[in-house]
C-alpha cells in the first residue's frame, strides 16, 4: 500500500482548526488565494487576507486572530517585519497568538533580529498543505506550552515566569532547552545572575551553544569585568561567526574600554551580513561620528533613516545624528535641512522639538551666527520648559554645552546640574561634563557644579533615610517619590524610594499602586547599574509581599 | 541608500529571482497536487506523466533553494542556527511535502523515529537535505523506502533507505564535500550529494563535524544514504 507509514506516532492533543481566526498577508493574490484553500482544507472557517501593512495592521488592531502567515517580502510600504514590530508594539497580538513568516529564502536579517520582534516561527517556500497543516499543528502546541510563561512576563511577573521555565523543563524534553535559555534570559532582566550563570555552564557542558558562551560573556559586561566579557564575546565570534548578536555585544564592550576603532569595526563587520538593522546601523553612525569619519557617520545614519521610513521603530537620533555628520562635514545647509525633516516626521513629539531647536542652535553658533544660534536656543528652552527639565541625559547634554558656548551661564549651569544630579554616579557621563567645562576652559567651574550637585542628591538621600529611620514613612516616601520622578535615572535615589516603599507596606499593610511603583522602581535599577545588588534584592522582596 | 559602486550585488539579484522562481513554483506545485487530488486516478496515463512533472518541478525548486544557500554559505552570509529541534516533527513535515508523490509512484515511505527524539541540528538545511534525498530515493525506489533517525554513540543517525539498485560502487563510503563535475552520463551535477556534505559538515560539536555516507544494503537491501551528526 501505497503513502507515508510512522513507525510510532506522537502522542499529545490534536488541533482543532475549525474555531481558528487566521489572517493571511500577503502582496502575491495568487499566493493568498493557494494558501487559503490550504487552510480551508484542513477545517478553518474563518480566514481573513490582506495585501499590504496598513490594510493588514487595521485588521490586526480590530479583530484577534490565533494565527498570522505574514509573507516577510511585500514589495514596497511596510515589509512584513515592520507590520510585526507595529502589531506587538500597538498591543494587537495576544499571547497565544502564531505569527509565522512565509519567505523564500532564511535571511541573517529575519533570524538574528532582535529578540523581542521575532516571530514565532518561519516557513520557507513552498509548501503544501500537509506540511503546513503540520507545522500549524506544532506551532500551537508549542505556544500552549510557553502560554503560561508569556502571560506571566506580560504581566511583569517575572519571578513567576522563571518559576513556570523551570518547571515545565523538567518533564518537556522537546522544549527543555527553549525553556532553560529562557529561563536564563529572564534571569539576567532581574539581576539573578548566578542562577543565569548556572544555566549557560550547564548547557556549555554538553555542547559550545554561541548563547550560552554569549551569557557568560553578559554576565561579565553586568559585573563591569569589560576585559572579561571581551574575551568571551570574541570567542563566540571565532567559533559561530553568523551569531550576530555577540557582535553587537563585542562593540559596546569595545566602547566602553575606549576602543572606538574596533567597536566601529566590529559592527561594520556585522551590517555586512545582516545590513537591515536599525539598531545596529545606527550604532555605527554614532560610533563614527564620535571618531569623526564623517562619511561613515552620515551612510548609517542616512541608511537608518531610510530603515525606519515604514518602521515604528524610527529613531529620531538618527536626523539629529546625520545633521550633526552633514555639519562636522562643513555642510550645514544640508544639516538644518535634516533637522527640519526629523521636525516633519516626528510632529508632537516634544523632546525632538528640543534637541532639534538644540542642534540647530549649535549649527548656527558655529557658523558665527549668533543671533539665529540665540533664538533657536530660546525655543528650545520654552520647550524644554514645558517638559518640566525632564529631558534624555544626551539632549540636555548638548543644550547645556550650546548655552555655554553662547555664553548664557546662568541657565547652562541650571541644566548641567540636572544632568549632574541626574547622573551622579555615573562616571561616563560626569567624565562628558568635565570634558565640556574643559574646552570651554572652565575646569574649575565645572569642578564645582559636580561637586555642589552630587552633594544635593547625597542630602536628599540621607534625609529621606534619616525620615524613615525617624518612622516617617511617608514624609520620607513623599520626598524620594519627587526625586525619583526628578532624577528618573539616578539608581540611588530609586533604590532608596524602592526600599521605603518596602518599609512602608510592611508597616501599613500592601497596597497595589505601591508594590507596582515599586517593582517599576527596582526593575529600572537593575537596567540602569546591573552590577548593583541590592535592586534583585528589593524585587525579590516585593515580589514575595505580593 | 543606493549603491553606485558599478558591479550589481550578484547576492542580491540571485535571491531577488530565486524569491519570484519560487512563488511561481509554488503556484504550479499547488496547481498539479490539486489537479491530480481532483482526478483521483493515479493511474491514468496523463496523471502518470504529471507526477513526473510535479516530480521534477520540486527537483527545481530543492536545486534552486540549495544554489542560493551555497553560495550565501560560500560568502557567510547563511545564518546557521543550530538548535534542539524534534527530529519527529522535522520528518512529519517533510514527509508530507512528498506523500502525493508516494501515493502517485505506489511507494511505501516509512518513517521510523522515536516521537520524542531531539538533537542540535540546522533545521532548514536538514530539512532541505533530507527532502533532497527522498526525492533521489523516489527516483531508484522499487515499492519501499524507509526514513529513519537513530541516537549513537553521542551522534545522531539519519538514514534514507531504499528497495532499489543501490549506488554504484564508486560513490559508497564518505562524501567529501569537494564534488567531481557533471556526469553527463546519469545528468548528475553532484549539486545534491555536495549540499548534504556542506549541511553536515556545519554541524560541529566538541571538535567533531557532521558527515555524509552513501552504502549499499540497509532495511531494504538497496541504496542507503546516511546524514552522521555530531
Amino acid at each position: 500500500m501505497a503513502g507515508v507509514f510512522f513507525n510510532s506516532s506522537a502522542v499529545g492533543d490534536h488541533v482543532d482548526f475549525r474555531d481558528k481566526k487566521v489572517i493571511i498577508i500577503d502582496d502575491f493574490q495568487g499566493i493568498r488565494t493557494m494558501l487559503r484553500e490550504m487552510l480551508k482544507a484542513f477545517g478553518v472557517l474563518d480566514i481573513d487576507t490582506a495585501s499590504d501593512g496598513i490594510q493588514a495592521l487595521n485588521l490586526l488592531g480590530r479583530k484577534r486572530y490565533d494565527i498570522v502567515l505574514c509573507d516577510y517580502n511585500l514589495g514596497d510600504g511596510k515589509s512584513g517585519q515592520n507590520i510585526l514590530e507595529e502589531a506587538k508594539i500597538k498591543g494587537y497580538i495576544p499571547t497565544d497568538a502564531a505569527w509565522i513568516m512565509i519567505t523564500a529564502e532564511k535571511t541573517m536579517d529575519m533570524v538574528m533580529g532582535a529578540a523581542e520582534y521575532q516571530p514565532d516561527d518561519y516557513i520557507i517556500k513552498p509548501i503544501n498543505e500537509g506540511a503546513l497543516r503540520t507545522r500549524l499543528e506544532k506551532i500551537i502546541l508549542r505556544k500552549a506550552v510557553f502560554r503560561e510563561i508569556d502571560k506571566a512576563i506580560r504581566n511583569k511577573e517575572y519571578e513567576q515566569a522563571i518559576a513556570l521555565c523551570e518547571s515545565k523543563a523538567k518533564d518537556d524534553e522537546v522544549n527543555a532547552y527553549d525553556l532553560l535559555r529562557l529561563k536564563s534570559q529572564l534571569c539576567l532582566q532581574v539581576g539573578k545572575l548566578d542562577e543565569a550563570r548556572d544555566i549557560f555552564t550547564r548547557a556549555l557542558e554538553e555542547r559550545s551553544l554561541p548563547w550560552a558562551k554569549a551569557g557568560l560573556g553578559r554576565i561579565h559586561f553586568m559585573n563591569k569585568e569589560y576585559l572579561e566579557a571581551r574575551h568571551f564575546f570574541e570567542e563566540v565570534i571565532e567559533e559561530s561567526r553568523t551569531y550576530l548578536e555577540a557582535y553587537d555585544l563585542l562593540a559596546q564592550t569595545h566602547e566602553i574600554l575606549g576602543d572606538l576603532d574596533r567597536a566601529q569595526e566590529i559592527l561594520v563587520r556585522a551590517s555586512e551580513m545582516s545590513p537591515n538593522v536599525l539598531q545596529r546601523q545606527k550604532g555605527i553612525g554614532e560610533i563614527a561620528l564620535k571618531r569623526k569619519d564623517v562619511s561613515v557617520a552620515r551612510e548609517a545614519f542616512q541608511q537608518t533613516i531610510a530603515l525606519g521610513k515604514y518602521s515604528v521603530l524610527k529613531a529620531s537620533s538618527a536626523y539629529i545624528g546625520l545633521a550633526k555628520a552633514h555639519a562636522e562635514a562643513g555642510q550645514s545647509g544640508e544639516a538644518m535641512k535634516v533637522l527640519e525633516e526629523a521636525r516633519g516626521e516626528f510632529k508632537g513629539n516634544a523632546e525632538v522639538e528640543l534637541h532639534a531647536a538644540v542642534t540647530a542652535g549649535d549649527i548656527l553658533n558655529r557658523t558665527g551666527d549668533k543671533e539665529k544660534a540665540r533664538q533657536s536656543i530660546e525655543e528650545a528652552m520654552k520647550v524644554m520648559e514645558r517638559l518640566g527639565g525632564k529631558v534624555a541625559t544626551p539632549v540636555a547634554l548638548d543644550a547645556a554645552r550650546v548655552l555655554l558656548d553662547l555664553g548664557d551661564r546662568d541657565r547652562a549651569s541650571t541644566v548641567f546640574s540636572q544632568v549632574i544630579k541626574n547622573n551622579s554616579d555615573n562616571e561616563d557621563v560626569i567624565a562628558q561634563v568635565k570634558d565640556i567645562f574643559i574646552e570651554a576652559d572652565m575646569q574649575e567651574e565645572g569642578q564645582k557644579l559636580i561637586e555642589s550637585s552630587r552633594k544635593e542628591v547625597v542630602e536628599i538621600n540621607n534625609k529621606g533615610v534619616m525620615l524613615a529611620k525617624d518612622g516617617k514613612l511617608e514624609d520620607a516616601l513623599e520626598l524620594l517619590r519627587q526625586a525619583a520622578s526628578k532624577l528618573p535615572d539616578n539608581p540611588r535615589i530609586l533604590l532608596n524610594y524602592c526600599q521605603v516603599i518596602a518599609l512602608y507596606m510592611q508597616k501599613h499593610g500592601k497596597s497595589s499602586r505601591l508594590l507596582h511603583e515599586g517593582r517599576e522602581m527596582a526593575e529600572k535599577v537593575i537596567k540602569l547599574d546591573p552590577s548593583e545588588k541590592r535592586g534583585p534584592m528589593l524585587l525579590a522582596t516585593l515580589s514575595r509581599m505580593k | 541608500m543606493a549603491d553606485n559602486k558599478g558591479s550589481p550585488d550578484f547576492s542580491a539579484v540571485l535571491a531577488s529571482s530565486v524569491h519570484d522562481m519560487k512563488n511561481s513554483i509554488a503556484l504550479l506545485m499547488q496547481s498539479m497536487e490539486e489537479l491530480l487530488k481532483e482526478i483521483g486516478q493515479p493511474e491514468l496515463p496523463a496523471c502518470r506523466k504529471m507526477t513526473q512533472m510535479l516530480y521534477e518541478t520540486r527537483r527545481v525548486s530543492g536545486n534552486l533553494m540549495q544554489l542560493l544557500t551555497l553560495y550565501k554559505m560560500g560568502r557567510r552570509l547563511y545564518p546557521v542556527e543550530i538548535v534542539p529541534c524534534c527530529i519527529y516533527d522535522l520528518f512529519s513535515e517533510t514527509a508530507m511535502q512528498v506523500e502525493a508523490q508516494a501515493m502517485l509512484k505506489d511507494v511505501e515511505l516509512h518513517v521510523d523515529c522515536s516521537p520524542d527524539l531531539t538533537w542540535f541540528v540546522e533545521k532548514d538545511l536538514i530539512g532541505s537535505a533530507v527532502n533532497n534525498a527522498l526525492n533521489n530515493a523516489f527516483r531508484y525506489a522499487g515499492q519501499k523506502i524507509m526514513l529513519r533517525a537513530v541516537k549513537d554513540e553521542g551522534v545522531l543517525v539519519i538514514s534514507i533507505e531504499d528497495d532499489g539498485p543501490g549506488y554504484p560502487e564508486t560513490l559508497v563510503g564518505e562524501v567529501k564535500e569537494v564534488a567531481s563535475g557533471v556526469n553527463f552520463h546519469t545528468g548528475s551535477t553532484g549539486l545534491g550529494l555536495r549540499f548534504a556534505a556542506m549541511v553536515a559538515n556545519v554541524h560541529q560539536n566538541k571538535g567533531r563535524c557532521g558527515t555524509v555516507r552513501l552504502e549499499n544494503g540497509g532495511a531494504f537491501g538497496g541504496g542507503c544514504f546516511r546524514i552522521i551528526l555530531p
